[in-house]
């Protein structure tokens, strides 16, 4: 029994008429990334992410003092009844 | 008139703590940007590494805070615990964000994907998410004592994660490099040594810092609902109550 071996498809470079000799722009290609904008990207998302949970913390703390204002108030309003 | 608290030990401690950790931040900054040189392969998007890393330890760091404050917790039934637990796990997950973007920024240039399933990569995705389950609890369940209980339980099995994350490069192949190991790393220049060093301190500072904060804001919201539960036990809170609904 005879194996048949595939022979390799004749390179598009081997022969001059075969290489690139235009450029053309398609959408969605091949990705690539600048290393500058990754970073200034990691280095922002590090500073949003931060900026939001301190935001998140300074709500809570405010929403604490309000509930601390109504407490106050209650405890005057039954000072002011007592006298 | 009211009376203004005046500032303690732990007060004075808590600022020097913040002024360290802030001046450290820029000191590493500084160091990353004009003193560290550019790794030759990956070109300056490496730069990204000496606070990716960093936030991957501040992430196990407030893991094992929620483990302690969890196992303090279903020990002695103290609010403190339970605080510590709390504070940690959202220590947990806000470091744990950073990791997950900053990562497939980096990898985006690096391997030239933003995401694979790596071992490393899922199962620290599975662990910020395990924290984010706690704090999702934590909000929604109210903070009876068999929500805490629960909590715990889940702070306590979320940190059975942390050594499977940290192994996982070394026992199953994949992508992830192992820069940073137990016999001095591969970091090549002493800058980028220095710059990484730096920033693990302020880092760690910063998450002490933040971590005391948080448990002083629930220790006080906890003590805030005690004397809103007198009130109403008092009769004195009814009106109030009554003026928010």
């Amino acid at each position: 029994m005879t194996q048949q071996i595939p022979t390799p498809a004749p390179s598009a470079s081997a022969e001059p008429e075969g290489r690139a000799s235009t450029f053309r722009a398609v959408e969605g290609g091949t990705e690539t990334h600048s290393g500058t904008v990754l970073l200034v990207e990691a280095y922002a998302a590090i500073w949003l992410i931060l900026m939001g949970w301190l935001f998140m913390l300074w709500r809570k703390q405010r929403g604490l003092h309000a509930r601390l204002d109504d407490v106050e108030r209650a405890l005057d309003r039954a000072l002011a009844d007592k006298k | 008139m009211p009376v203004r608290p005046r500032s303690t030990a732990s007060d004075v401690i808590f600022c020097a703590l913040v002024a360290a950790s802030t001046a450290l931040f820029n000191a590493t900054l500084a160091l990353v940007f004009f003193s560290a040189p550019v790794e030759k392969t990956m070109g300056i998007v490496q730069k990204i590494f000496y606070f990716h890393v960093p936030s991957a330890y501040s992430m196990y760091l407030g893991a094992v805070a929620c483990f302690v404050g969890s196992v303090g917790y279903l020990l002695t039934r103290s609010s403190l615990w339970d605080a510590v637990a709390r504070a940690g796990a959202e220590i947990a997950v806000v470091f744990g964000a950073i990791v997950l973007v900053t990562g497939p920024l980096w990898a985006a240039k690096a391997w030239g994907y933003y995401w694979t399933w790596d071992p490393r990569l899922t199962t620290a995705m599975l662990s910020v998410l395990i924290y984010v389950a706690y704090l999702v609890l934590r909000a929604f369940a109210g903070d009876g004592e068999g929500e805490k209980r629960f909590s715990a339980a889940l702070g306590v099995l979320g940190a059975a994660n942390l050594p499977i994350i940290h192994f996982s490069v070394q026992k199953w192949s994949g992508q992830h490099p192992t820069v940073i190991t137990a016999k001095g790393g591969g970091l090549q220049h002493p800058d980028m040594k220095l710059a990484l060093t730096l920033s693990f301190v302020a880092f760690t500072l910063f998450v002490v810092a933040a971590l005391w904060a948080r448990v002083r804001l629930e220790t006080a919201k906890n003590r805030l609902e005690l004397a809103e539960e007198d009130l109403i036990d008092t009769g004195l809170g009814e009106d109030e109550q009554g003026a928010d609904t």
